[in-house]
């Protein structure tokens, strides 16, 4: 059976689906961080914590590189959104 | 890569991608682009993506209107589509009768020079920026012809406009060297070969000072850790940027509904490259930040990263030949090569295609600090 790609989202908060990344390979941005800055993926509400590691996969499955090769980006700190009221000691 | 071209940049930053596109549209398309990481690494993807015509010097204010000129044709120009470009204004806020005085100057100054900006006393403050709470305001300064733009956006489009014409662009590519003869640039190193050229653009932001000694030019940049945070998205209102030198913070919020907001940083240590985020900022901004706008205590904070700013003399750009080396050109924004990007590619592209220069260059040459003739401007955080 054929997947459809376009219906197949990686990255959920921003919307990035298997169609638009394996697009983004064949034109040659094969850079995750290149990736990341042209689409917002790992970005969202999850920052990454959903996503990251399946795009990163996938980049590598899909280009036949290791994923020390292409670039993964860091996560962010903090690891849990914190309102700035609890960060400042305030209510 | 090219073993051989008529001019080399280096650095894929607001900068160096401007000064590629600007290039080739003039007709000098045997062009290369180097970049160690990729585009935009630097300032330029870290930075607050927002640019500013409110200024306190002539220099200044005519980098900000010949930059947004060319934003607002951008797009289309290069075929790249929307780069997210919303004019929501700054308010640059006072706290005291006389930092205000300063800014009605400032204002004048901006009129005369035909940008639209006007003084707001604390309710009209207010009225344009409904969150922003009240308590010692005494006004601001305000300006709807500038605001935000995509920066990933814009170095993708001048990317595109630039390779659209023949420039070849080079990513996880290290300048290691330039080779200079009797006074000229013969040459580029790199870690993947050496590239012949007459003509280098020093575009490497906050690290050009390494590239100037590589020519034994002394590039007066240092950089200077900057940490920024952005919140969970909320639903967007299009209000103007919150820049306060009081607090020494800038705030505002972008299309995506995340409210980014940054602050100067007591302790930073000159000329050290730190990427590095850390609690004391987040505590401190959140204090400035809910002091400024009561409801970001209810706000959740998503990430935090730090850049660096260039920190030069006079905190204005730095542009063009330098009189040592023949062939070897700065094109340094310091800390506000995004907002300048516009600017920066026409100068410095029509000085190396040999055409009249839409600014005069002697204002940002590097030679103005021996000459004493640094930029004075009031309005810089
Ligand atoms: C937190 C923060 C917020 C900011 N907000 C704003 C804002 O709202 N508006 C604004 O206008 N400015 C803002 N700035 C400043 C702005 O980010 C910088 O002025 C700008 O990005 C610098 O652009 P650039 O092209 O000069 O340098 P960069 O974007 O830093 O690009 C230089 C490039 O050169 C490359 N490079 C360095 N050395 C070498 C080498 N040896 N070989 C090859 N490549 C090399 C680097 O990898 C880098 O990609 C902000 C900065 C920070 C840190």
């Amino acid at each position: 059976m054929e997947i459809d790609e376009s219906k197949v989202y990686l990255c959920r908060c921003e919307n990035l689906t298997l169609e638009r990344l394996h697009q983004l390979l064949d034109e040659g941005v094969t850079s995750m961080q290149e990736i990341k800055r042209k689409t917002r993926c790992t970005m969202g509400n999850c920052q990454g914590k959903t996503c990251k590691q399946l795009i990163a996969n996938e980049i590598a499955r899909y280009t036949g590189r290791t994923i020390e090769e292409i670039d993964v980006p860091i996560n962010r700190l903090p690891i849990e959104p914190v309102t700035l009221g609890e960060i400042a000691g305030v209510k | 890569m090219k073993n051989k071209a008529e001019v080399v940049i280096i650095g894929g930053g607001a900068a160096g991608t401007s000064i590629a596109y600007n290039l080739a549209k003039r007709g000098i398309t045997d062009v290369v682009l180097l970049e160690e990481k990729y585009v935009p690494f630097g300032g330029t993807g870290r930075c607050a993506a927002q640019f500013r015509l409110q200024f306190g010097s002539v220099e200044n204010c005519k980098l900000g209107l010949l930059s947004v000129s060319q934003f607002d044709t951008l797009g289309e120009e290069t075929g790249y589509g929307d780069l997210e470009i919303i004019k929501h204004g700054y308010i640059l806020t006072s706290y005291e009768q006389e930092s205000l005085d300063i800014q009605r100057k400032n204002v004048e100054l901006q009129k005369s020079l035909g940008i639209d900006s006007y003084i707001l006393d604390a309710k009209q403050s207010k009225e344009v920026v409904p969150y922003l709470s009240t308590e010692g305001l005494v006004g601001g300064s305000y300006c709807t012809g500038e605001g935000h733009i995509n920066p990933m956006k814009m170095v993708y489009a001048y990317k595109k406009g630039a390779t659209d014409r023949g420039v070849e662009f080079n990513d996880y590519t290290k300048v290691t060297g330039i080779e200079v003869e009797g006074g000229k640039v013969k040459a580029v190193k790199t870690n993947k070969g050496t590239i012949s050229t007459s003509c280098v653009v020093c575009a490497a932001g906050e690290s050009s000072k390494y590239i100037g000694r590589m020519v034994g030019v002394r590039i007066p940049v240092e950089p200077a850790k900057r940490q920024i945070l952005a919140t969970e998205p909320v639903e967007y209102i299009k209000a103007p940027m919150i820049y306060s030198f009081k607090h020494g913070t800038f705030i505002t919020q972008v299309p995506n509904g995340n409210f980014l907001m940054g602050s100067s940083e007591p302790n930073v240590r000159l000329g050290e490259v730190d990427f590095t985020p850390t609690w004391d900022f987040l505590e401190r901004m959140a204090k400035l930040g809910i002091e400024q706008v009561p409801m970001f205590a209810h706000l959740r904070v998503i990430r935090q990263w730090a850049g660096q700013y260039g920190i030069a003399p006079d905190d204005s750009v730095i542009l063009g030949k330098v009189p040592q080396v023949e062939g070897f050109h700065v094109a340094c924004g310091c800390t506000k090569a995004t907002m300048f990007a516009g600017a920066i590619g026409t100068l410095v592209a029509e000085e190396i295609a040999g055409l009249k220069t839409s600014l005069p260059m002697e204002w940002y040459s590097i030679e103005r600090f021996d000459e004493g003739r640094l930029i004075k401007d009031p309005a810089i955080l």
